[in-house]
């Protein structure tokens, strides 16, 4: 599998570009679930950050193939998505945010199976795939199984490993880690991190700490529009000296943002964006992403009132 | 293309599935049931045999198989949320459709070839030598019938699945695509069902091409000209014609089924829903009437459901409409509401209904699951009991509503038909339909309480539908009726007694399995799973729940129920199994043959009182025998036999004492306390009190019952020495009981070996004084002599005036008779309702008994009686000096317009015949088969209805013989029995007819009577029995020399019909 991957670096790596124009879908009943959406994307892990609702698992369907948009392009690398959707099928592995397995086969089994099906030959080479993958997502224990008797961990990393199948060019997460315990997130993180370093990994999730730790570069969508985008850095730092944090309640003042309250060992804790001192009792804390995310769906709040 | 189909990949999926093992084992015993259960007539050829089975391969096997299979090929990814991931691999249609309908194609071809192996197995030891012949066919039949037939299949689930991306559709499609198609072969005399015949002329044209399996074309004749006369055109155009639909269909799949939804995925899985469950609770309505709407709205925004009623309609409207006011070929009734709902209720409904209220209980009990709602709900305080009782309401309502919309579709067909309208008769079938279905829902929903894997519940249902309705159990050996799920005796009701003959055993019935679905609901409640994957309570924590003491109380219930059943059904003797019948018949012969070969006395009169009591459904019987020494040897022992399976009885024997009693084959031998010298006589009395519960539905002969009550006495007293006719003769089942082959020579080859049967030994006085309850009459056979009252009671003295066919049988009925004279004869004609002289019953039995009376020989008696009998599934029936006549058949029909001939007319003809073809001579003689019962019996017909209506009515009843014949051979042009040795019904009936109008139209009707009137003067005469080739030779006297080919091709010939009815100018049969 790698030494594909390697072969392929040389000649694909810089046209691995997602680029994507105007993107809008509507549902029936006025329901707008994308906007207008402009994104473009290289190699790397990418999050994509939002509330419920946002768009986020419109956006990962229609850049999957599986559903159309109503306007607008996806481009990825030469390839039209929405008119060529079986081309960018051949490179895309692909996590739906819940999915189910075949009953009664074990999990080696039904992986060779899927490979078939995403075109693999049927032979040895892939059953070695099959057995890499099985090791790299961590399953040899369970490999004879049935998917459907998994854990939710279990199953998300068989998840993985189905959408690794073929060494995709772009892979795309929607909300991988939900239902993980911390170890099995932190692997997972660390699997993807190693993942990403040759290819288009989309990540959507709503879990800010997951974007923030995995993606160099980020974008918050709300509402069916991309409200911020950046570099992860550049999105926090650009808060430095804005974030104070309380137990106690801030003024009313213009420009001071209320952006959450959180409980901490049982005390509530606040956190504001203000460009000087909310109040006495305040400090000044790091801000995270979380911070930005925060600010920029109550900024969204603000706009749509 | 082959490695497109990817099939190892396919099967490594597939061979993990129960689901595809099961269906397989399925086939395969479905196929051995078939092939052990032959519906394949007598005689038949290794070729035709093996036809006629793999006619139920696309009929029967591959709609079921197909809609069981569909969806774990064409919806797996749907039915296992597995959508989107493989919605996002590179799988063109095209690829998925080679994948897909490949390897499903390959499975049902599978399928199809382990019938085969299964039918040529069980075949082959009955057809030696026929083993090259059956698998060169069978290859030929799974490339011309069944291939093309799975193609079909497949590409219309493939169509389905992409379209709908839903299983319901395909069990829907599956289970339409066979009721639809039994619907049709019902009405097109496809060789399929019982009772199935030719009602609509152009919709058997029609599927002589379009039948989508190929059917009708190969097991149904083809027109003699025009453009469907070439069987195999016909065959190859329906082929191409279904090739050309299974394209159109197949370039119609736009998508996957896995992204299906991916032009619109309208409002997202959660607004889908969301919208389905919307369990707010409504302001107006309580807690709970809500829970139950929200079943029933949930059940009503299935995507199937608005298919499922327009199905429904299709389904029972033209059902009901199409043979509405058909009674038989060629005669029509003036339907009323209870013609209309038969046409539906006591067959396609039930099993429609039970089917969808399978589908309605997976839906409606795994609704949370689902709707992934099963957690919140499982979590909630709803209580398990209420829960279920809701499912059960659901179902109930459900129910309810189908059947009234059943009732609403045969409204209709009766207000297309114009016929007139009974509410009360609607309200009666439907109510009397929704007990049982009531209980399925029940049993359902029990099922899916106590099973936590929706596959098994579900499973178990299908099994519990399928041992309901079919005849599985019987075949696998369980004979009792109560293995037949919710099963009653409940018949279809008539318009002589309504439900009178079944009514009885439906309330017990109803009671049993009432207290079984209850138990097992009970015990649903106790351990319903409420929908989670894992058990929600300890089994052993029962012993503490009070559900345990309803369930002990309804299983007590249950089984005392049962017993009753059970007991009743025994001391009738209908739990005795064919193979048990058929295990008593072989010892018999093994045990008692030697005893053919001892000198026996004959019985020469039979003295009976009978007491039928028809409100009680009792007859008591008291009958003397008076047995005669007619051999020229002293009798010491005498070997006196009776039914095993009849009910206590005392019997004893004059001067003699019992030496051996064979309990089990009930079997006795009497030693005389002296010899019985030739000429000598002694009496042999036999009592017996019967009663017939009512628990299992009235069949002949035996029926006691208030309006209608049947004492076959010669099926009921002793019978003297060993009686061939006893035995079995069926080759396959003397095979199985390890009897030798029975070596009958045939009627054709007696001449070398002179007939040693006598007319005398079968013949008795019969005398009978029968009582009754007041204003019913008692029928027995000879005259009336005394008629009085007593006790409240009316009592008839009867008595031959000499020696009849000992076949005595008594009726009670609630008519007084009507009385004509012809000639010396009273013709006594005994039915409900208004009948006048032109009845064509009159007039037929009145003609036939002038012309043979004047013709071939006296009637032997002063008077004839006409029965008319409720539907206990005879048209007509002969006994001596009695005949029975169905009443619908006998007093409800009409000619349909351009028929020819008059039905009605023509059995009354051919019944009364019988009382010289039949019970004066064809009868004394084992060897002898039906020619001269049957066939001659058939030949009066022609000649009364020439006589009555003219020849143009003949010819109609010949050409209506020459379709029944077609209809009812595969090949016209193989070789046949001799028509005096053939044994099958359309030797017997169909080609009699046309033998004998070949024959009047070359010599007339004089040498076959003068040859008629001489062996029954000669029979007479002698006391011996009359044969087949007697009448030959007396009819080749009474004729010109010339004509003696003739004679001999027509009954003694072995070639094909059509080659001896071209040879001598005759009309050829196809």
């Amino acid at each position: 599998m790698h030494g594909h991957r390697e072969a392929r670096k040389l000649i694909e790596v810089e046209v691995f570009v997602l680029q994507i124009r105007d993107l809008v879908k509507c549902y029936p009943g006025g329901v707008r679930a994308l906007g207008g959406i402009d994104l473009t994307v290289a190699n790397g892990m990418f999050g994509l950050l939002g509330p419920n609702g946002a768009g986020k698992s419109s956006l990962m369907r229609i850049l999957a193939g599986l559903q159309l948009p109503d306007r607008g392009s996806v481009q990825f690398g030469s390839i039209d998505i929405v008119a060529q959707p079986m081309e960018l099928r051949r490179r895309l592995g692909y996590l739906p945010q819940s999915f189910g397995a075949y009953p009664y086969i074990g999990c080696r089994a039904l992986l060779r199976h899927m490979a078939v099906i995403k075109g693999l030959p049927d032979n040895t080479a892939t059953a070695q795939q099959v057995d890499q993958l099985i090791e790299l997502t961590n399953l040899e224990q369970h490999a004879s199984r049935p998917v459907t008797t998994f854990s939710g961990g279990m199953r998300q990393r068989f998840g993985i490993a189905q959408a690794l199948l073929g060494d995709p060019a772009l892979l795309i997460l929607d909300e991988p880690t939900a239902g993980l315990d911390p170890g099995e997130r932190l692997r997972l993180y660390n699997l993807l991190s190693q993942l990403s370093a040759d290819r288009v990994v989309l990540l959507s999730t709503h879990i800010v700490d997951d974007a923030e730790q995995l993606c160099s570069e980020v974008a918050i969508i709300a509402g069916g529009q991309i409200v911020a985008r950046g570099m992860t850095e550049q999105l926090v730092q650009s808060l430095d000296g804005c974030i104070w944090q309380s137990t106690e309640e801030a003024s009313r003042a213009p420009g001071v943002v209320l952006l959450n309250t959180a409980y901490l060992r049982g005390k509530p804790v606040s956190r504001y964006h203000s460009e000087g001192c909310p109040g006495t009792g305040f400090a000044p804390v790091p801000p995270t992403l979380e911070d930005r995310y925060f600010l920029e769906l109550l900024r969204r709040g603000t706009e749509q009132c | 293309m082959l490695i497109n189909l990817r099939l190892a990949n396919e099967w490594r999926i597939l061979w993990r599935h129960p689901l595809v093992w099961l269906a397989l084992a399925g086939v395969g015993g479905f196929s051995a049931v078939l092939a052990m259960g032959s519906p394949v007539p007598v005689g038949s050829d290794a070729r035709e045999a093996l036809l006629r089975m793999n006619l139920f391969v696309p009929t029967f096997i591959l709609p079921f198989l197909a809609g069981a299979l569909g969806p774990v090929f064409f919806l797996r990814e749907a039915e296992h949320d597995m959508r989107e991931i493989v919605g996002s691999y590179p799988l063109t249609v095209r690829d998925w459709l080679v994948m897909r309908l490949g390897s499903f194609i390959v499975l049902l071809l599978t399928a199809c070839l382990l019938a085969q192996i299964v039918f040529i197995g069980l075949l082959a030891p009955d057809h030696p030598g026929g083993l090259s012949t059956m698998v060169l066919h069978s290859a030929g039949w799974l490339l011309l019938l069944h291939a093309p037939t799975c193609l079909l299949w497949s590409c219309v689930l493939a169509r389905l699945s992409s379209t709908t991306g839903h299983a319901g559709f395909l069990y829907l499609a599956a289970g339409i695509g066979w009721l639809a198609y039994m619907a049709v072969a019902s009405v097109t005399g496809t060789p399929l069902i019982a009772g199935s015949m030719v009602i609509s002329l152009p919709l058997q044209q029609a599927m002589l091409v379009f039948d989508p399996y190929g059917v009708t074309a190969l097991s149904s004749p083809v027109p003699e000209g025009g453009i469907l006369q070439s069987r195999g055109l016909n065959i190859a155009a329906g082929r191409l014609f279904w090739l050309l639909v299974c394209v159109w269909l197949v370039r119609g799949i736009g998508d996957l089924p896995s992204r299906a939804g991916r032009k619109s995925q309208i409002g997202g899985p959660a607004t889908a829903r969301s919208g389905k469950t919307d369990s707010m609770p409504s302001r107006r309505l309580s807690g709970r009437l809500e829970h139950l709407r929200l079943h029933l709205r949930y059940f009503r925004r299935d995507r199937v459901f608005p298919l499922l009623i327009g199905a429904w309609f299709l389904l029972l409207g033209p059902e009901a409409y199409s043979g509405i006011d058909y009674a038989e070929p060629l005669a029509r009734i003036v339907p009323d509401s209870r013609d209309a709902l038969n046409r539906v209720m006591w067959d396609v409904l039930p099993m429609a209904a039970a089917f969808l209220l399978l589908y309605a209980a997976d839906r409606i009990c795994r609704m949370y699951g689902a709707l992934g709602m099963q957690e919140l709900v499982a979590a909630s305080p709803y209580r398990s009991w209420a829960l279920v009782m809701h499912q059960v309401a659901s179902l109930w309502i459900i129910s309810a509503v189908f059947l009234a919309l059943a009732g609403f579709a045969v409204l209709l067909a009766q207000i297309v038909a114009q016929s007139p309208f009974q509410p009360t008769e609607y309200l009666l079938q439907l109510g009397l339909t929704f007990s049982q279905m009531a209980l399925f829902c029940v049993l359902f929903t029990a099922v899916h309480a106590i099973v936590k894997l929706r596959f098994v519940a579900n499973l178990l249902n299908f099994l519990l539908v399928v041992l309901s309705f079919s005849s599985l159990a019987p075949a696998l050996g369980f004979g009792h009726p109560l293995w037949r799920p919710l099963a009653t005796p409940l018949m279809q009701p008539d318009h002589y007694w309504g439900f009178e003959g079944s009514l009885a055993g439906y309330m017990p019935y109803l009671l049993f399995w009432a207290a079984m679905c209850l138990a097992a609901l009970s015990i649903g409640i106790f351990a319903f799973h409420r929908n989670m994957a894992f058990a929600q309570v300890r089994w052993r924590s029962i012993m503490r729940s009070p559900l345990l003491v309803i369930f002990a109380v309804l299983i007590g219930a249950a089984i005392w129920q049962g017993k009753t059943i059970h007991n009743n059904l025994r001391s009738e003797g209908l739990l005795v199994s064919a193979e048990q019948r058929a295990a008593q018949r072989a010892g018999y012969e093994r045990i008692y043959s030697v005893w053919a070969q001892k000198p026996q006395p004959a019985v020469a009169m039979v003295r009976s009182l009978v007491d039928i009591y028809p409100d009680e459904n009792r007859v008591h019987l008291r009958t003397t025998i008076q047995l005669v020494n007619r051999t020229a040897q002293p009798i010491e022992q005498v070997l006196i036999g009776r039914g095993p399976s009849v009910g206590p009885a005392t019997l004893s024997f004059e001067g003699a004492s019992v030496l051996h009693a064979d309990q089990a084959l009930g079997q006795q031998i009497f030693k005389l306390d002296r010899p019985m010298q030739p000429g000598e006589s002694a009496n042999l009395r036999f009592e017996i009190q019967l009663d017939q519960s009512g628990f299992a539905p009235a069949s002949m002969p035996l029926v006691l019952r208030p309006s209608f009550s049947s004492v076959p006495a010669y099926a009921i007293l002793p019978v003297v020495g060993f009686r061939r006719e006893l035995t079995l003769r069926d080759p396959a089942a003397r095979r199985s009981q390890g009897l030798p082959e029975l070596r009958l020579t045939l009627p054709s080859l007696l001449r070398q070996t002179p007939a040693a049967g006598s007319v005398a030994d079968n013949e008795a006085v019969i005398e009978t004084i029968i009582s009754t309850k007041r204003a019913h009459s008692a029928i027995a056979q000879g005259e009336l002599i005394r008629k009085w009252q007593q006790g409240g009671r009316d009592f008839y003295h009867y008595r031959t005036s000499g020696p009849i066919r000992n076949m005595a049988a008594f009726y009670s009925v609630p008519w007084q008779s009507r009385q004509w004279q012809v000639g010396s004869t009273g013709l006594q004609v005994y039915a409900p309702g208004k009948f006048g002289n032109n009845n064509p019953n009159i007039l037929g039995a009145s003609d036939t008994l002038a012309w043979l009376d004047k013709e071939v020989a006296p009637y032997p008696g002063k008077d004839l009686r006409m029965i008319m009998v409720p539907e206990l599934g005879i048209s007509g029936f002969a006994l001596p000096q009695t005949i029975l006549i169905s009443d619908r058949l006998g007093m409800r029909t009409q000619p349909e317009p351009g028929a020819g001939f008059n039905q009605t007319y023509r059995r009354a003809a051919h019944e009364t015949a019988h009382q010289w073809f039949g019970h004066m001579i064809g009868h004394g003689l084992a060897e002898e088969r039906g020619f001269l019962i049957e066939s001659l019996a058939k030949y009066a017909e022609l000649v009364m209805v020439e006589q009555r209506y003219g020849e143009d009515a003949m010819q109609s009843v010949v050409t209506f013989e020459r379709d029944r014949y077609r209809q009812s051979r595969l090949n016209l042009e193989n070789q046949v029995a001799p028509l005096i040795d053939a044994e099958e019904d359309e030797d017997m009936y169909s080609r009699a007819t046309l033998v004998f109008a070949c024959l009047r139209k070359h010599l007339g009707d004089e040498p076959i009577l003068a040859a008629l009137r001489q062996i029954a003067d000669e029979s007479r005469k002698t006391g011996r029995a009359a044969t087949s080739l007697g009448f030959i030779k007396a009819f080749k006297t009474s004729s010109e020399p010339g004509d003696a080919e003739l004679i001999e091709a027509m009954l003694l010939g072995s070639q094909s019909v059509n080659a001896v009815f071209k040879w001598q100018g005759c009309r050829p049969v196809g």
